[in-house]
């Protein structure tokens, strides 16, 4: 089901949780809520599950305006943070709930029940294990067993908080890829919350970057890695360099680095910050060069240099393949050149710019680099 | 259990050392505190010997005060049970002013002496007593009646199910009540499914607390009772009456018939809460 959210404002006693939040969803979507601890994930779930109400806003799923319905008539599939089992049930009758709540003139027969059951119970992998009670089940199984359960009343709209969030990562990535499967599937809408990037990243058809209550950027992954919306977003993506830059005249000057490849955002002219990950920058050895060399790492198949900039306080970090790496032949002290190959430029005041795109400049500088 | 059997539990159960201590010293309490009077009342009425045990505890008087007894220690139970489920719900689940209050008020009738409980009760129930005076003009006669002995016991074990029942409504996880409304329950059908399966061993202890307590309540009751032979005397008066007549035969006899009865029901509440919890714990 399409599902339109707009202008949600949200407060709990006077403190704004979320500060106006406008999203669409396609039907069939599978998308990602991503942000930081606080930042009104769980909240925002809630009130499409009809368990928090905003103050200001509306949700429309397939022009239904959905604030008017209760919890109970939403047929919203809802996977707690920690699973929520019934622990006086077995998993069998936890899984029928659902079903067996309902008022005696929509509830299907007991034999079909059990039959749904039976199934849902196979489709999560866990039927040899119907008749335990949550207390005798792993992390993993409870968190089948909380989907099944959440299944069992055909949602048409599935809500997951941090579904995998008390698994080890071995799980975790076998689960990921499971819920895709079974996502596509069923056909619902999915909408899941989660700390993890790559859970994000790899999952999700579009994941929504959350922070203090507001939308940073909504995307593909492929669309947020390449052009974040907002220093915000670069940064929460991590493993990326600031620069201070300077945009002069339509040039992108960055001191003691070369940033001709980098092509400059059209703009007022002024400071801006320069966000280029490691792999985003080649080194040259030379002499003249400020920048310094301050260590060197091997990580199997790359190599990871710490560049001392002047003027900067933390080293920028490098990573080269490691072909690239023996062609230049860099020490420890030797001085080198940054040559930026890509980037983003955000003006000083974190008001985005439009991105930087790649520049013919940048292939050269590819092809001369391997 | 023998000794290896105990050590094997300590060795493969215990996270804390010290059972053997523990163990023992719990033991030698019970026997000293519980056993021994329990055994001695035992002893004394087992002198009477079967035939006069019977006569003596199935006396008209006896039997009259046993009913009177079971009867009201039950109203006063069925009313707390559901009084003291209500009040553990509201301590729990609501916030109001004077909510601290409210809870402290609830061990009133743990600490107030009950005698002062009896004649507090007398004095607002009879018959030119606050209370008292509108049950009159409904025709209700409380004091001096079996209703008034109910009303005594309820007072007096009230806090039982209040109790017993408000740590486990705190201990209930939000999040189970919203997976059932998400999945479709309402209100009283997630109560019914969902909450009192949860509470209901501990309810069913504070009820049967209070029952026990409400067989063996003396100090409230008399007051309030007029303690009329065959209409409104409790069995542990009559054991008094009994005792002040040296009839030790006599008294120990039907508190030895009060004292299993309390037992049974306790037995018979672990029993039932076994059942309910075979599963929830262990398989
Ligand atoms: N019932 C509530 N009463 C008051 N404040 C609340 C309530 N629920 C949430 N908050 C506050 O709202 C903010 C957002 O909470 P929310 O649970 O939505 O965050 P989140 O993004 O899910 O965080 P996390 O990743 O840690 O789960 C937090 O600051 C939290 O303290
Ligand atoms: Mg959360």
């Amino acid at each position: 089901m399409a599902i339109a959210i707009k202008g949600i404002e949200k407060r709990f006693a006077d403190a704004p949780v979320l500060r106006g939040i406008d999203l669409t969803i396609a039907d069939g979507e599978l998308v990602a809520l991503l942000g930081a601890s606080g930042s009104g994930k769980t909240t925002l779930l809630r009130i499409l599950a009809g368990l928090e109400w905003p103050q200001a806003g509306s949700v429309t799923v397939d022009g239904r305006d959905w604030l008017a319905l209760e919890a109970q008539r939403r047929r919203v599939g809802f996977v707690f943070q920690h699973y929520a089992l019934f622990q006086h049930m077995s998993v069998r009758d936890n899984v029928a709930f659902g079903l067996t709540v309902r008022p005696r003139a929509s509830r299907p027969p007991k034999g079909e029940i059990r039959a749904r059951v039976e199934a849902l119970l196979d489709l999560v992998e866990i039927g040899h294990l119907a008749n335990r009670f949550p207390a005798q089940l792993s992390g993993g199984q409870r968190q089948r067993v909380a989907l099944a359960r959440a299944l069992a009343i055909e949602p048409k709209v599935l809500l997951l908080d941090e579904p995998f969030g008390a698994l080890d990562a071995r799980i975790r990535k076998d689960l990921r890829r499971w819920l895709r499967e079974l996502h596509d599937r069923l056909g619902m809408t999915t909408i899941f919350v989660t700390h993890d990037q790559d859970e994000a990243f790899e999952l999700a058809d579009r994941v929504v970057i959350m922070s203090d209550g507001r939308i940073e950027q909504a995307g593909t992954p492929d669309e947020i890695y390449d052009h974040p919306a907002s220093p915000f977003v670069a940064r929460f993506l991590g493993g990326v360099n600031e620069l201070p830059a300077e945009l002069a005249a339509g040039r992108l000057v960055v001191p003691g680095a070369d940033a001709g490849a980098v092509t400059p955002p059209a703009g007022t002219d002024g400071t801006a910050t320069l966000f280029v990950r490691p792999h985003e920058i080649d080194l040259v050895a030379d002499s003249r060069a400020p920048a310094r060399i301050r260590n060197m790492l091997t990580s199997g198949p790359s190599i990871r240099y710490d560049v001392d900039l002047p003027g900067l306080a933390t080293p920028v970090e490098v990573e080269l393949p490691r072909e690239a790496a023996r062609l230049r032949n860099l020490r420890r002290g030797d001085a080198v050149r940054l040559r930026l190959l890509r980037g983003r430029v955000f003006s000083a005041h974190g008001a985005p710019l439009p991105p930087a795109a790649p520049s013919p400049e940048r292939h050269r500088i590819l092809e001369a680099a391997l | 259990m023998t000794a290896a059997a105990l050590r094997i539990g300590l060795r493969s159960r215990r996270v804390l050392p010290g059972f053997g201590l523990t163990m023992g010293t719990t033991l030698t309490y019970v026997a000293l505190v519980v056993l021994l009077p329990l055994a001695a009342l035992l002893l004394k009425s087992a002198e009477i010997g079967p035939d006069g045990f019977l006569r003596l505890v199935t006396g008209e008087r006896a039997l009259a005060a046993f009913q009177v007894t079971l009867t009201a220690a039950a109203f006063a139970t069925a009313f707390n049970a559901a009084y003291g489920l209500l009040m553990a719900w509201v301590l729990v689940r609501y916030e109001f002013a004077g909510k601290r209050i409210l809870d402290a008020l609830m061990d009133i009738p743990f600490a107030l002496p009950t005698a002062v409980a009896g004649v507090a009760l007398t004095a607002l129930y009879a018959a030119n007593g606050w209370f008292g005076q509108l049950f009159e003009m409904a025709g209700l006669k409380i004091v001096y009646t079996v209703t008034g002995v109910a009303l005594a016991m309820a007072f007096t074990s009230a806090p039982f199910v209040v109790r017993t029942v408000q740590p486990v409504l705190e201990s209930l996880q939000p999040d189970i009540e919203e997976a059932s409304a998400t999945l479709g329950a309402y209100p009283g059908v997630i109560f019914r499914r969902v909450i009192y399966p949860v509470i209901f061993p501990a309810h069913l202890t504070g009820c049967a607390l209070a029952f026990a307590r409400s067989l063996g309540e003396f100090g409230a009751v008399i007051f309030i009772a007029g303690n009329l032979p065959f209409k409104t005397e409790i069995v542990s008066l009559l054991v008094f009456i009994r005792l002040e007549e040296y009839d030790y035969a006599a008294a120990s006899a039907i508190a030895v018939v009060l004292l299993a009865t309390a037992f049974a029901v306790l037995l018979a509440t672990n029993a039932l809460q076994a059942l309910a919890q075979r599963h929830a714990r262990k398989g």
